[in-house]
């Protein structure tokens, strides 16, 4: 492996984890949200 | 827990400078991403290089005349190489060819002393030849390759002749021979000595070898290039069987187009032998196919010698990269895992980078190169890099919820509270590492310098930059913070905290301990300077450099050069029969040594010729009485020779000579006793040679490597003594007791000592390369300590009650302490995958090392401090008490 290989693995690898985390954050949210609205509406 | 408020009170400073960073963050920011940005352009003009005299001491006397005479005499840097034949002996006119031919292709490697090159097809091995009239003449062994039986019976006979040959360039049982070539320092470079070595003189006459000599490029001819055109063609070989013919020239492999003899090896040897390929041979205009079963190689080649070796390293070196790559994502997971955040895993890559590009560009700025065994080095920075943004990450969270919600209150609470033991911690590392500073050798200088400064580059990301970056990131969800405190870790830290804390666990740990050092003081007295193995310990005992060193050890006794200089003090002083005398009972002395093979000197000529002078008759293969008679025999030998041929045994002025030892190998102890028997001859009032001459210790590799071993020894004690010190000192001052620093320096204590067993028992020994390791390994503990420390103070100026606060910061800084520990472990045991040895070794060790300081610091410490109950923690609860914030507390839990 060299350098560059390594550098390109490890930025597509991050961009990857950051993009994942704010899905899994971003559906979080919309079900807290759901079921908030949810409870209001009761 | 805390409240905050009345840690405010006591670092007020800090958190004004943590205001102002965050109000000021766009200059700040700007000059540090400039600057860190010149770092990081420096950074990728790094190279990878080992200069071997930086390795030294240059100021020890050993080295000194080593350097003097290793352009004349023989240096350190020597390549054995060995060819053996698989079946009957080398004196075929195949095998002496390729003896000739691979000589000559190792006279061409780059950087090679032409005129330190022993071997039975060099111009400089000669032999004593009676011409007609009783005239003697010393002339090479091969003027040329032999062409028939009768001329490789010939170069048998004159090889069993000569004393100074057979045994020690030709193996007693006729199977090897050994080419021995000196390397000039300053034009060593190991991957293209390592390259061109494979190419061009193992490649073409071993898996490369078809049966026919090719024709190479001739650099007298001024050519540059060369078809791969037969030169010779010999009997019952796959050359002959394909029909090949002198004066044809391959030009393809299986369709493969080969330019010349170096591509057509490389291509031939990629297959296994019994494949038939199909050899493109063009013979004058025509060009036609020829069917080439690839013979089994009846040679074999062996190489050995310290190029050799780093030159192996240097091929091993890109395994840096798949270990770093790895290791980031491994941390990463890890990191998300625990913050269950993406800025909790980006924020610590930050804090390692930025330090990274600051240290490599100051690597460039000073003009000091990487050598691929300090990658451990860096990467290790890295990880504190990373554990002290861990920290710093996990504390924010923390502020974040004391804070109800307010970023910029918990981005500068966290920033003031954990200022001082990430600084000391910091500082203690850098300093700690500077101590190798001592050590009179070019290398470990340059890298304690340039450790040290990347050690202090942490503070610039860590707490320069560091507000500023959680300014511009978004703040966590609050359930992201709050899931910190859910979870089966937080669960197993609280059970830990609690047995540990308890009447049995404060038993139990502090037996525990006590036990373990004891055990390992008792083991660590078998550590020992130098290298513990005859093996080389920078590769794996089954890489193909430790098999190559070991086949030729066994084969020719001793390789490893020490060089005794006979420094004369008038010109003539090594005609004098009284100095020759005393080389020789040097020779016989030393060479009862179990650990030295043979010898050489001067006299070994001298009583040679003398013999066959006088037909053969060994009672006259002795030094003869007078001046006059030495000086006539050494002009039978000499008078046909170039001074830069003869200037390898003596000086043209015949003013200074040497004896030359050959080592089994460079095992510290036996350099040692070595050296002391050498010492001892030297010192006796009979072998002072009548103030004619005087022996100079020492050159070749095993006088280097003493100089080394010795320079060592004074230091190594010195800098553990400073490294302690420093610590302390800066313990002091930082929590401002004279107490504080033994508590912290308990842990270290006994992990330097744990450490040091384990070297003894897995036989690593301490030299150049492992000592910077282990001298950051002395620091490198310091921090978790340090954090679980400030905080049990952090809580006592709070709850006034030293028991709750020993649990809250275990429970708190602890936690985090421990995942940090456990990432850095993670990390660092992943080197023990590496291909050499040395960084797999040195990463198993250190991450060992990592864990016992994490465990002690995490259970003695708390221990201690709950046991002794020291004064400078109970005043911090004193002057909780008197606080008005306490009083009305402790009024409201009551």
């Amino acid at each position: 492996m060299t350098l560059w290989e390594s550098v390109i693995i490890v930025t597509v690898f991050s961009i990857a984890v950051i993009v994942m985390d704010e899905i899994i954050h971003a559906r979080r949210r919309k079900r807290r949200e759901r079921e908030g609205a949810a409870r209001v509406g009761h | 827990m805390s409240s905050g408020t009345t840690s405010e009170e006591d670092k007020r400073a800090l958190y004004w400078l943590g205001e102002r960073l965050i109000d000021y963050r766009h200059p700040v920011m700007i000059v540090v991403l400039i600057v860190t940005g010149y770092f990081a352009w420096l950074s990728f003009q790094l190279k990878l290089e080992t200069s071997f005299g930086d390795l030294l001491p240059q100021s020890h006397p050993f080295v000194q005349i080593h350097n003097k005479y290793a352009g004349t005499f023989g240096g350190a840097n020597n390549i054995q190489l060995m060819v053996e034949v698989k079946d009957g002996d080398i004196f075929t006119v195949s095998t002496l060819d390729r003896i000739y031919k691979i000589t000559e292709e190792m006279d061409r490697v780059y950087g090679v002393n032409h005129n330190q090159i022993d071997s039975i097809g060099h111009r400089t091995t000669r032999y004593l030849r009676a011409q007609a009239g009783g005239f003697l003449k010393a002339e090479p062994v091969m003027i040329q390759m032999p062409k028939t039986a009768d001329d490789a019976a010939n170069i048998k006979r004159i090889v069993h002749n000569t004393e100074s040959i057979y045994g020690i360039l030709v193996s007693l049982d006729d199977r090897a021979a050994l080419v021995r070539a000196n390397f000039i320092e300053a034009r060593l470079d190991h991957r293209r000595t390592f390259t061109e070595i494979n190419e061009r003189v193992i490649a073409p006459f071993e898996k490369g070898w078809i049966g026919a000599l090719i024709r190479g490029r001739d650099a007298f001819k001024g050519e540059t290039s060369a078809a791969a055109a037969v030169d010779t063609v010999y009997r019952d070989t796959a050359a002959a069987r394909a029909g090949l013919k002198v004066g044809d020239i391959i030009v393809s492999v299986n369709g493969k187009p080969v330019a010349d003899r170096v591509e057509l090896a490389a291509e031939i040897q990629k297959y296994k032998p019994g494949t038939t390929v199909r050899l493109g041979v063009k013979s004058g205009e025509e060009t036609r196919d020829a069917q080439l079963t690839i013979p089994e190689p009846d040679l074999e080649l062996y190489v050995a010698g310290e190029p050799r070796l780093y030159g192996w390293v240097y091929s091993y070196a890109s395994d840096v990269f798949w270990i770093l790559t790895v290791t980031y994502c491994f941390e990463w997971i890890f990191r998300w895992m625990y913050f269950h955040d993406w800025r909790g895993a980006l924020r610590p890559t930050l804090t390692g980078l930025i330090a990274a590009f600051w240290g490599l560009g100051f690597v460039h700025i000073i003009g000091f190169a990487l050598d691929p065994l300090i990658l451990v080095m860096p990467f290790l920075v890295t990880a504190r890099a990373v554990s002290h943004a861990i920290q710093m990450h996990d504390r924010y969270y923390e502020e974040f919820e004391r804070h109800d919600w307010n970023q910029r209150k918990a981005i500068v609470a966290a920033f003031a509270e954990l200022f001082i033991p990430t600084f000391a911690g910091v500082v203690t590392d850098a300093l700690g590492v500077l101590v190798i500073i001592l050590v009179p050798i070019v290398m470990l200088r340059n890298l304690a310098i340039v450790i040290s400064w990347w050690i202090l580059a942490i503070t610039v990301a860590e707490l320069l930059l560091n507000p500023i970056v959680y300014y511009y990131l978004r703040a966590p969800d609050p359930e992201v913070v709050l899931a910190r405190d859910k979870g089966w870790y937080k669960a197993l830290i609280n059970r830990v905290t609690d047995w540990n804390l308890s009447s049995l666990g404060k038993g139990t740990t502090m037996v525990f301990w006590l036990g373990l050092t004891a055990v390992g003081a008792f083991l660590m007295r078998g550590l020992i300077v130098g290298d513990p193995t005859s093996a080389s310990p920078l590769v794996w005992s089954d890489s193909p450099y430790n098999v190559s060193h070991a086949h030729i050890q066994d084969k020719f006794g001793g390789v490893e050069p020490l060089i005794v200089v006979a420094e004369g003090k008038d010109r003539d002083a090594m005609k004098d029969p009284k100095v020759l005398r005393t080389m020789e009972n040097f020779q016989r002395y030393l060479e009862r040594d179990r650990d030295v093979g043979y010898s050489f000197s001067l006299t070994d000529i001298l009583r040679a010729v003398n013999m066959v002078f006088h037909e053969l008759e060994p009672k006259w293969g002795v030094i003869p009485n007078n001046s006059r008679d030495v000086a006539q025999t050494f002009f039978i030998f000499f008078s046909g020779s170039p001074p830069t041929e003869t200037a390898k045994y003596v000086d043209p002025s015949y003013t200074t000579s040497h004896v030359t030892f050959f080592a089994r190998n460079h095992k510290g102890d036996n350099i040692a006793r070595i050296i002391q028997e050498c010492k001892d001859f030297i010192a006796r009032p009979e072998n002072n040679m009548d103030g004619k001459a005087t022996f100079k210790l020492a050159g070749g590799l095993i006088g280097v490597l003493a100089a080394a071993n010795e320079e060592l020894v004074r230091n190594d004690l010195l800098m553990n003594f400073l490294g302690f010190f420093t610590i302390y000192v800066i313990v002091l001052f930082s929590y401002r007791s004279w107490v504080a620093g033994l508590y912290l320096l308990a842990p270290l204590f006994i992990s330097n000592i744990l450490i040091n067993a384990a070297m003894a028992v897995f036989e690593i020994g301490i030299n150049v390369n492992t000592l910077p390791l282990v001298t950051v390994g002395v620091g490198f503990g310091i921090d978790y300590g340090l954090y679980i420390l400030s905080r049990i103070i952090e809580e006592i100026r709070v709850n006034n009650n030293l028991d709750l606060s020993i649990r809250e910061a275990l429970v708190t800084s602890g936690k985090a302490v421990s995942f940090t520990a456990v990432c850095m472990i993670g990390g660092t045991a992943l080197w023990t995958f590496s291909n050499i040895r040395f960084n797999a070794v040195m990463g198993g060790l250190l991450a060992v090392w990592m864990g016992v300081s994490f465990i002690c610091s995490e259970t003695l410490l708390p221990v201690m401090i709950s046991y002794f109950r020291p004064g400078f923690i109970l005043r911090e609860g004193g002057k909780a008490s008197r606080r008005p914030v306490v009083q009305a507390q402790a009024a409201a839990v009551s």
